[in-house]
């Protein structure tokens, strides 16, 4: 029934662990699923947060140079009272700073004979003059002259990033008004500064829309939309930015628009990356690599945690069932104890008051029959006391009381009463005692109680584990040195059946009791050698054994000797 | 003719005084120091009562009784 009760008990831990452990698992798949939405919807932020900065730097960028652009047309007013060159031309002698930062000059692109005659301002800005249209103008020309000739411009003929063109509008001579549409009459060119824009200017927007805490998080590239490989920008020690972007708005998206409607960028939808008329792309990438990889990098982190976690959780549930199953251990092996020994004192008692009703009842009267009844009742009695000793020296032992009082002895005479006292359960069994104590070994500082209970005990585990078939029990004592001194060595061997290999570390423990004794019923407490390892130790000495299942087992204790000048003293004192 | 019992215990001196008990009461007692002793004593005569005790060396007293 007590076993029923355990195996019940042990079963239904292991279904407890068992739910645990599968517990465990669905939270970390669990967490493992939410970290990862976690992750993806932190990205989404991230990327849409990115983007809106960019949005609103485009905005303002352009706004800046918009406006820096305007300033340099001059109003219909203006150009009705003083003519057009002077018009344009005062408007730039008086262009803002910021203007002239922006812009570094003009030219007027005007229509004359079917062919665009470009005009820039002399050295002292009071009239315009006829100039060669630069070669990296070419674009531009062309651009103009498909205007002229009223075709789409936009998709086959793109500005050229640096140049903004700004037509005026007039109603052809001779056209009726409402007719005809209004035509471009001419073209004020601005070339933009483009050095100022990208060491200035979009520095400054870049740290101001994406710079946090002074130091810009992000590495960005500004390129040349039509050729992506000029780079025009480059933030500091930023990194070339190959294929990947988090995030890219263009820039340079200047000048009035006549064919095209202005993005809404206030309608909320997005122009794609790269469908805005600007003449540069600006693209951001996160410094860590990406934005994914900095998501990526929380997720782990938060991984790793999570699973650190549960590894905590279940290593203190591994930690549990090694607990609670050594103290069940203990449990069983103190039951047995408790079991062994009523069983180990209720023997003796039972043979005792038996042999006293024999003897009362004339069972056996016969003089030897008498004899042998008061041997057995002798025997029996000092098994008895044997037993109680070691119950009383186990108990004193776990209150801290190993041993008492040392005194110097001689090792010989404590193992030669040792023997005495087991004379006769030994003769009785019929087993023959080897013996061979070095005479002169060292006086040793001992309980002599105690250590005689301990040499008892080893004789009695040679008698009681050796077999029949080879009934030999050896006991040597000679001089040994230890670490720090002399010492002495004593050998208790039997031919029995020997100690399995990983019984070796467990027959020290307190009630353990060997596979082979408890199947045999071999009487015994589990408690001899446990106390023997106490005592022996608590001399400063050491027990270990040797065992062969073909030749026996070997009890090896070492004690140190005496100190050295007790040793003379004693040898020249009287007695 | 007295009857037989076989007494199977394992420890000699209850061996020694219940057999003197036994025999003193009239009884032919056969002994065995080990379950598997007892089996084969059993096997080979007939016993009126077989004292078994329970903590036998190499066969238990509840496994020979089984047997």
């Amino acid at each position: 029934m007590r076993l029923d009760k355990i195996t019940r008990r042990s079963w239904l831990s292991w279904t407890c662990v068992t739910i645990l452990v599968i517990l465990c698992t669905v939270l970390a798949l669990l967490q493992y699923r939410w970290i990862g939405e976690i992750a993806d919807a932190e990205h989404g932020r991230l990327r849409e947060d990115l983007q809106s900065r960019l949005r609103l730097l485009r905005r303002n960028f352009n706004d800046q140079i918009s406006t820096a652009c305007i300033s340099f047309v001059p109003s219909r007013t203006q150009m009705e009272n003083s003519g057009r060159d002077q018009a344009y031309l005062a408007q730039y002698r008086h262009a803002p700073e910021s203007g002239h930062q922006v812009v570094r000059r003009i030219a007027l692109a005007v229509p004359k004979n079917g062919d665009l005659i470009l005009l820039f301002p002399d050295s002292d800005n009071r009239q315009f003059l006829p100039a060669r249209w630069p070669a990296e103008w070419r674009e531009m020309k062309e651009r103009l002259a498909a205007r002229l000739k009223g075709q789409p411009v936009e998709a086959e003929h793109p500005r050229p990033a640096s140049l903004v063109e700004f037509p005026r509008f007039g109603i052809a001579k001779g056209a009726r008004p409402r007719q005809e549409r209004a035509q471009e009459q001419e073209w004020l060119i601005l070339e933009l500064n483009l050095d100022y824009l990208r060491s200035t200017l979009l520095p400054a927007m870049l740290s101001r829309y994406l710079g946090d805490t002074g130091k810009a998080d992000y590495d960005a590239e500004a390129v040349d939309k039509r050729n992506p490989s000029i780079s025009v920008y480059r933030s500091d020690d930023g990194h070339p930015i190959a294929g990947h972007a988090d995030a890219s708005v263009t820039l340079l998206e200047v000048g009035p628009m006549p064919f095209r409607p202005s993005p809404k960028e206030n309608a909320g939808a997005e122009p794609p990356p790269d469908g805005g008329h600007g003449g540069w792309l600006l693209v951001v990438n996160h410094r860590a690599g990406s934005l994914e990889a900095i998501v990526a990098q929380a997720r782990r982190r938060n991984m790793a945690l999570a699973v650190g976690l549960l590894l905590l959780i279940l290593a203190m549930v591994g930690a549990l069932i090694h607990f609670s199953s050594s103290a069940q251990q203990l449990a069983e092996l103190q039951m047995n104890f408790v079991s062994g020994v009523s069983h180990e004192l209720r023997t003796p008692l039972t043979v005792i008051r038996t042999a006293a009703f024999n003897l009362r009842a004339k069972f056996a009267g016969q003089p030897h029959q008498v004899e042998r009844y008061a041997a057995l009742m002798q025997r029996e009695s000092e098994k008895l006391g044997a037993l109680v000793e070691q119950i009383l020296r186990y108990g004193s032992a776990r209150a801290g009381r190993v041993i008492g009082k040392r005194e110097p002895i001689a090792i010989n005479n404590l193992i030669e009463d040792s023997l005495e006292s087991s004379r006769m359960a030994l003769s009785g069994a019929g087993f023959v005692v080897e013996r061979h104590l070095q005479p002169d070994l060292p006086l040793v500082l001992a309980d002599q109680e105690a250590m005689k209970h301990v040499f008892r005990n080893l004789i009695d585990n040679a008698l009681t584990h050796g077999t029949k078939a080879n009934s030999w029990i050896g006991v040597f004592a000679a001089s040994a040195s230890n670490g720090s001194g002399s010492a002495v060595e004593i050998r208790v061997v039997d031919r029995g059946p020997g100690i399995p290999r990983e019984e070796y570390d467990l027959i020290f423990d307190s009630f353990f009791r060997g596979r082979r004794a408890v199947e045999q019923q071999v009487h015994g407490t589990g408690l001899g050698l446990s106390l023997a390892k106490k005592i022996i130790e608590a001399h400063g000495g050491s027990i270990r054994v040797k065992s062969d299942p073909r030749e026996g087992t070997e009890f090896i204790v070492t004690i140190p000797a005496a100190p050295p000048e007790l040793q003379n003293e004693l040898a020249h004192s009287p007695s | 003719m007295s009857s037989r019992i076989l007494l199977v215990e394992d420890e000699p001196g209850l061996v020694l005084t219940l057999t003197d008990l036994l025999r003193a009461e009239g009884y032919a007692v056969d002994t065995a120091m080990d379950g598997e002793a007892g089996l084969t004593k059993a096997a080979a005569r007939k016993f009126d009562l077989v004292i078994l005790d329970v903590m036998l060396p190499k066969k238990t007293g509840f496994n020979v009784c089984r047997e």
